[in-house]
């Protein structure tokens, strides 16, 4: 996994040479930057014994004000969303039943208690026949705000990763990464995504994870390990711009001795994989002028986001040396 | 293009026609000139007639030979730095004029450009600019350190890509359009940390000469410019010495004659000692407390003069820049290097003071490398262009015509990108390691004549051939890009082969003594091509040679100038236009990973697309007097299409520049000091900013729309420099006659300050956005930031000579 997270660090190598040669100086500035074509979003997802949830929204100016309920506005809750042609249900946040509430508020990354108070509505298939199996495409169409949305995805065999395990960081007494063996099967393009969810203990300066959360570098494809058995290590995923003390400072992305944790590790499609690393690649370089700009690689016809499937098993894990 | 290939051979013809109509009636002069004081010869001096203006260039010898109408003129022989000469003369009919003359020197005072002041007019170049060292040193520099590449970006038409780029971009061509020739050696990264200094060493360089995309036959191989950078002979008659002792780095220059009037040597090096200086600041356990950085670089050359009219020399270049993160506080170590290894050996002889025979053979070998481990996991990659280069060239007069035949051959061998990682002992698949070679070659024969008094043309014709050979592997790909098949290629099989014609023609029309029009056309093929990873060019950057995937780059260049003297030529002026054309271009697709290179071919990693680049570039030159300088003002364009970046749409480039200015004065107040500066100022660089956004898993995507839409802010910065030069002589009683004499001192010494960016101005090197707090408790934002590199620097640097 190492090797994954340093082609990020190549780059931002050469910016640290910088910053430790010249006192460089950053200031803020205003940029007039016109609000190009509204696009419309899909971030669904169709994972192993759950039902498909989509959400629709729309792009927004980059710099435009961005309130709860500016984002919640930006949500569209009078589309027609169909998986393998039979119509999802629209359920918004106001009325939604609690075993969905996670899920949603996973998407969205705004927290269950706070989702009470916005009116956001996701799609999802009650349907029995669309809960997600292994080994299943999916179909995607949407009808929202004149235009029409097409995608295609595929719930991927389950792979499990041999054993998952707690490693200290170097000399650190205190913090470490998960790792786990993975024996990944002898065909090309078996690729994966991590996540990770801390569930104890439970106190102020170690609280627990409301949701599943992906690490930076939290999905990688067999390429260079097509059939071989590997170790791979990954950094404890966190909420985005997270002001908690544990996501920041020293701490931020490691795991404690005493930590409990879920280690969520899916199969996805190779489309899926190509969304989610150029995805990470753009939140890593974030402007860097040594990357070049570049889109997001979407596997939405008509639209921008993406439909994707998850063949996914879980592990807990007591953060033990 | 056969058009013009028919235009040449005309010319070419009809000037052989004239040979014979003029050779029954005009006369023939011809001689040497040297240094009055050292007997050198003076290769590029001028000599012509007023008020024909009919004249040469001495060559490599300092030998000149013309022809001109009988009759009465004012002989003027000039070289830069040294007083004119001029005779009143007279020819008559069936006649010949041996004339040796010799030129005293004096002190060069102030900026000059090697270029005597009526050669502007009268020569048939056009889109040339020659700098001496001099010119160099005078001018301001950053952090002290005397930089010709920096200081040919004041040019007009040359464009830096601002600070912490090693690239610089001519007439709107990119950055691996440029030829950068080292005593004929090719110099393929000219820079030391990322492009705050280039890697030639200003204590060692002769001088430098620039051509703008037209060039004359003899010089090809890239499409935007060639520059030709000759390395010092060492000092002849005694051992000497120079050097500085500067803020970031010192530098030591030795030479002397080996054997007198035989052979010559000149060692010169120089390293920098940011890393010791900054060592006792940096606590151990800090990030940086392991991390450290340096260049050096070294150069050498060693020359003799053969028996009858030969010469040699054998000349080097060694430079790396090293970096290394070694932090105690993290497992993440990393080494990276770069460098320049360049040897190149050269051989002349003069054949009846009538030809010139020139071979040179030379060798480069350019690497970089990576190597970053973390715990047991360790990854390096490799990319090095290694080229073994032979160039013979044999010049002659044949009447009024200046002829030149030549040739290069190049055998590249370029490994891209080249990667291994293993954890544990455990190597990963990285496929197998990519090496491309290939064989580069050109033919070309050119003409310099004058028709008539005020008609004057340079046609050449250069052919050139590239072949990419075995062994290779290719990786066939779908069109998901995955690896659906491979094809093996055998030692020497031929896998892509290209043969390029390329015309070249400059024709000079005399107004007046004063001014002329010059127009040229040039077409130019490249086979070796630089794939940018980022907007800015780095060392990490790939060359790849043309290959199966990857086909010549091809340009065209078409430009028109008006040259004109002022006050007898004190202020040189000219306005030149171009307007070029440039085919498969290359680029790296979007979204593309530094991963996506392994087991797979670099060059499937490329989309190809075209430009275009046009402009108009004024330049006013005052060459003499206490006050000297230029303005240099470039109004241009240069724009790029490929399909499958922005959509197809035509987008400008990253370095296109719509107005580019430079002032550049030097000003002698009295012997001890020179005062000069400089003042830049360009249109912002091209950027892409994200139009739109959106959220996935609560994080912020940018959603691109038009490519190089936007501009940072427009980049000016003005620099001073005033440099002392204390009395370098003492007073001494001469024993003989008892009388006080000025002995100059063993040491001699010079003082040179200088403020970089004078009033702090926070020029932009790129921007970013950051994004804070959460949108539910409604503190969520996102704010663009700019990252400025340099403010205020005062520098201060003592140099010596011995």
């Amino acid at each position: 996994m190492e090797f994954l997270v340093l082609k990020y660090v190549f780059r931002i190598l050469i910016l640290v040479a910088f910053t430790l040669l010249f006192a460089s100086c950053e200031r803020e500035i205003e940029i007039d930057v016109p609000t190009g074509e509204t696009q419309i979003v899909v971030e669904g997802t169709i994972e192993t014994g759950q039902p498909p949830v989509v959400l629709l929204s729309k792009t927004r100016g980059f710099f435009e004000p961005t309130s709860a309920q500016d984002i919640a506005n930006s949500y569209i809750d009078n589309a027609e969303v169909r998986v393998n042609g039979i119509l999802l249900n629209r359920i918004c946040s106001d009325s939604l039943p609690p075993e969905f509430q996670a899920i949603v508020s996973g998407l969205i990354g705004i927290s269950i208690e706070d989702l009470d108070d916005l009116r956001i509505c996701a799609y999802i298939g009650l349907d029995p026949a669309l809960i997600g199996t292994e080994n299943t495409i999916y179909d995607l169409s949407v009808t929202a705000e004149g235009k029409e949305l097409s995608a295609t995805t595929k719930i991927p065999a389950i792979i499990e990763p041999d054993s998952v395990w707690f490693r200290l960081w170097a000399d650190s007494p205190q913090y470490g990464y998960v790792f786990c063996n993975l024996s990944d099967p002898d065909t090309l393009n078996n690729a994966y995504r991590i996540f990770t969810k801390r569930i104890g203990p439970n106190d102020n300066n170690n609280p627990i994870d409301d949701l599943y959360y992906a690490p930076l570098g939290s999905t990688f494809i067999d390429e260079f390990f097509n059939g071989e058995t590997i170790e791979v290590g990954f950094t404890r995923g966190q909420p985005a711009n997270s002001i908690r003390p544990t996501d920041q400072g020293d701490e931020s992305g490691y795991f404690e001795i005493g930590d409990t944790f879920i280690f969520k590790f899916c199969s996805i499609t190779k489309a899926s994989y190509e969304f989610y690393l150029t995805f990470e690649s753009q939140q890593g370089a974030n402007g860097s002028p040594f990357a070049s700009p570049a889109n997001v690689i979407s596997n939405i016809n008509g639209g921008l986001g993406i439909w994707a499937g998850y063949a996914c098993s879980r592990d807990t894990i007591i953060a033990i040396p | 293009m056969f058009v013009l290939v028919r235009l040449f051979f005309f010319f070419f013809l009809f000037g052989f026609l004239q040979i014979s109509a003029q050779a029954q009636r005009s006369v023939l002069i011809y001689g040497s000139i040297k240094d009055s004081l050292t007997l050198e010869s003076l290769p590029g001096a001028s000599i012509y007639l007023t008020p024909s203006l009919k004249g040469a260039i001495t060559d490599a010898n300092g030998n000149y030979k013309f022809r001109a109408s009988p009759g009465n003129y004012l002989l003027t022989a000039s070289y830069v730095g040294f007083r004119e000469y001029k005779k009143q003369i007279s020819l008559s009919e069936n006649d010949s004029l041996k004339l040796d003359i010799s030129l005293g020197s004096i002190t060069l005072s102030a900026v000059e450009i090697e270029a005597t002041r009526l050669e502007k007019i009268r020569s048939t170049e056009m889109g040339v600019n020659a700098l001496t060292m001099e010119t160099i040193e005078t001018m301001p520099a950053f952090l002290g350190e005397v930089d010709l590449l920096k200081s040919i970006q004041l040019l007009p038409g040359v464009q830096s890509a601002g600070e912490g780029s090693a690239g610089f971009y001519v007439r709107g061509g990119g950055p691996d359009q440029n030829l950068i020739l080292f005593d004929d050696a090719v110099v393929y990264n000219a820079s030391h940390l990322l492009g705050f200094f280039s890697v030639f060493n200003s204590d060692a360089i002769q001088s430098v000469k620039l051509y703008k995309g037209v060039m004359p036959a003899r010089h090809g191989e890239r499409l935007a410019s060639v520059i030709d950078i000759e390395q010092r002979q060492g000092n002849k008659d005694k051992f000497s010495g120079r050097g500085g002792i500067g803020l970031i780095s010192s530098r030591l220059t030795l030479e002397g004659p080996i054997e007198k009037g035989k052979s010559t040597f000149l060692i010169a090096g120089r390293r920098t000692y940011i890393d010791a200086l900054a060592k006792p600041f940096i606590k151990k356990s800090s990030p940086f407390g392991g991390s450290g950085y340096y260049f050096y670089d070294l150069n050498a050359r060693l020359d003799w003069k053969l028996n009858k009219g030969g010469k040699l020399y054998l000349s080097g270049y060694f430079g790396d820049d090293y970096f290394d993160f070694n932090s105690p506080q993290s497992e993440f170590k990393t080494t990276v290097g770069w460098g320049n290894r360049i040897a190149s050996g050269g051989y002349s002889k003069l054949f009846n003071n009538n030809s010139l025979l020139k071979l040179n053979a030379s060798i480069t070998n350019y690497r970089f490398t990576f190597l970053g481990a973390q715990d047991d996991f360790e990854l390096e990659v490799k990319s090095n262009v290694l080229d073994y280069r032979f160039k013979p060239e044999y010049s002659f007069n044949l009447g009024s015509h200046r002829m030149r035949f030549g040739g290069a051959y190049t055998n590249h061998a370029i490994r891209p990108n080249n990667s291994r990682a293993e954890q544990g002992g455990t190597q990963f698949d990285l496929g197998e390691l990519q090496k491309y070679r290939s064989h580069e070659g050109a033919i070309y024969l050119s003409d310099a004549f004058d028709l008539t008094e005020t008609w004057s043309f340079e046609a050449g014709i250069r052919a050139s051939a590239f072949m990419h050979v075995g062994p290779f592997t290719r990786y066939i790909l779908d069109e998901n890009g995955n690896k659906t098949d491979t094809i093996s290629y055998g030692k020497n099989e031929n896998i892509a082969d290209y043969f390029g014609l390329e015309p070249r023609f400059m024709v000079r029309y005399q107004l007046n003594s004063r001014s002329s029009i010059k127009t040229a056309f040039t077409q130019n093929y490249q086979y070796i091509h630089l794939a940018n990873i980022s907007p800015l060019a780095l060392p990490t950057d790939v060359w790849l040679p043309s290959t199966d995937v990857i086909q010549p780059q091809l340009g065209r260049q078409y430009s028109l100038g008006y040259f004109r003297n002022f006050f007898d030529g004190m202020l040189e002026t000219s306005v030149e236009g171009y307007f070029k054309t440039m085919d498969n271009l290359v680029e790296y697709k979007e979204n593309t990973q530094p991963s996506d290179g392994v087991d797979n071919n670099e060059d499937n990693l490329l989309t190809f697309g075209n430009g275009i680049a046009y402009g108009i570039e004024v330049f006013i030159h005052k060459t003499i007097g206490k006050t000297t300088g230029w303005i240099g003002y470039t109004l241009s364009r240069s724009e790029r299409t490929f399909e499958e970046i922005n959509q197809g749409r035509t987008y400008p480039a990253t370095f296109d520049r719509t107005h580019d200015l430079a002032l550049v004065v030097a000003h002698k107040l009295n012997k001890k000091w020179t005062l000069s500066g400089n003042f830049i100022f360009g249109t912002g660089r091209a950027i892409t900013l994200p139009q739109s956004g959106y959220f996935i898993e609560n994080r912020l995507v940018y959603n691109y729309d038009e490519r190089n839409s936007f501009r940072m802010k427009d980049y000016h910065r003005l620099d001073l420099s005033a440099i002392y030069q204390p009395n370098n002589t003492r007073i001494e009683i001469d024993p003989k006659t008892g009388n006080k004499i000025e002995v100059p001192r063993k040491i001699q010494s010079k003082w040179v300050f200088s403020i970089y960016n004078v009033y702090n101005r926070l020029n932009p090197y790129f921007y970013y956005f950051d994004t804070a707090g959460r949108a539910v408790d409604n503190t969520y934002k996102v704010t663009a930031k700019q990252v400025s590199l340099f403010p205020i620097l005062p520098s201060v640097t003592w140099n010596f000579s011995f």
